[in-house]
């Protein structure tokens, strides 16, 4: 197999693996439908050329997750030059109460807007640990693509479960 | 509902999301790339062709001329027009960041947000280097307005424009250097 063909094996390899996590990736970086699309285009685009550099240092999953976290963190930056985005941190969603009741989880489609709508309001860094999360990932792989100590990520995944279970659960609570 | 199985529910709800995963043709991602580097050269090559002519149309002027503010604005033009092609030379920042599997998250979040910053908010010699192509525009136009009051209103109007317009230009890009700073000052808090 020579270079090219090795190039494009791995990227037939990561549409095929990481394809579905990939979108969920765009979604949680870009409300926009249109936007999103180019985005997730754009994310692909930086893969397949990457890959020429891939040389199994890290995982492939770390790389590819790391490629598409990069890319999509250069979108959000490219977006708030033009002043569509404000961030808020993982210490600012905690502190905000959840507004909707306990039944809402039952509603797919009610909590998982809320759910990205939370999501595409974070830091890109805490945006990375909380996609990371969702997606299951241990601490030492968010680790690795974050360049977070596995310490500094324990820390943050506690309060990223603090964040989910108040944003789903202090309205239900509160209504019971 | 326990508490604890929020989140879990919340992972089974976010990887059951609805996908259409993209796949692209080996075929149309070489075109893409290459069209994707044609676009940066032309782009690159479209620059610098506005500063050499911003450089010999100044050129001319500085020997057409002999006012002395016209001479003198001339003269900082052309300043601005080797800055500005130096600039493009050295490549515009953010515009492509390599190794980017190669790179963890942060480390190039922060790196980006450096670029931006400086990139928006220059130091003053950056400032004076970037300000010296319209101060030496605007020169120019005063020395001509002075030279031929006959034209002085036109003359007077156009370096009226470029002058917000420069003023304006500052204003955001200076406004974006404090945001791009702000946004490094909490990722340095929330790094600890």
């Amino acid at each position: 197999m020579d270079e090219t063909e090795s190039q494009d094996a791995l990227y037939r390899r990561v549409a095929e693996e990481y394809g579905a996590a990939l979108e969920r990736l765009a979604y949680a970086y870009e409300a926009d439908a249109d936007r999103r699309r180019d985005l997730l285009q754009e994310i692909h685009l930086a893969l397949w050329p990457s890959f020429e550099k891939f040389n199994g240092r890290c995982s492939f999953r770390t790389w590819t997750y790391r490629v598409a976290h990069n890319t999509a963190t250069s979108h959000v930056i490219r977006q708030s030059r033009k002043g569509r985005t404000e961030f808020l941190t993982l210490e600012e969603a905690e502190s905000q109460a959840g507004g909707d009741s306990i039944e809402a989880l039952a509603d797919r489609q009610k909590s998982l807007a809320r759910l990205l709508a939370l999501i595409q309001r974070l830091e890109p860094t805490d945006r990375q640990l909380m996609l990371a999360y969702l997606e299951d990932m241990d601490a030492e792989s968010i680790a690795e693509i974050t360049g977070l100590s596995v310490a500094n990520v324990w820390t943050k995944i506690h309060r990223i479960k603090n964040v989910l279970s108040r944003q789903f659960h202090r309205g239900g609570r509160d209504a019971g | 509902m326990p508490d604890d199985d929020v989140p879990n529910n919340l992972k089974v709800l976010w990887e059951g999301m609805n996908t259409n995963p993209l796949q692209i043709s080996p075929e149309r991602l070489r075109m893409e790339a290459e069209k994707l580097q044609k676009g940066l050269r032309r782009r690159s090559v479209g620059v610098r062709l506005v500063a050499l002519l911003v450089i010999a149309g100044f050129g001319l002027l500085i020997t057409h001329f002999h006012s002395a503010l016209q001479r003198v604005g001339s003269a900082l033009a052309i300043l601005g027009g080797i800055d500005m092609f130096v600039t493009q030379l050295r490549g515009r920042p953010a515009r492509v960041i390599p190794d980017m599997g190669q790179t963890e998250c942060i480390r190039f979040y922060r790196a980006a947000l450096e670029r931006q910053r400086n990139f928006h908010g220059a130091g003053w010699f950056g400032w004076l280097l970037r300000l010296t192509l319209p101060a030496g525009v605007l020169t120019f136009c005063v020395g001509t307005a002075l030279a031929a009051p006959a034209h002085a209103t036109v003359i007077g109007l156009i370096a009226a424009v470029w002058l917000i317009m420069a003023a304006r230009a500052v204003q955001l890009s200076r406004k974006l250097a404090r945001m791009f700073q702000g946004r490094i000052d909490a990722l340095d808090a929330s790094l600890g």
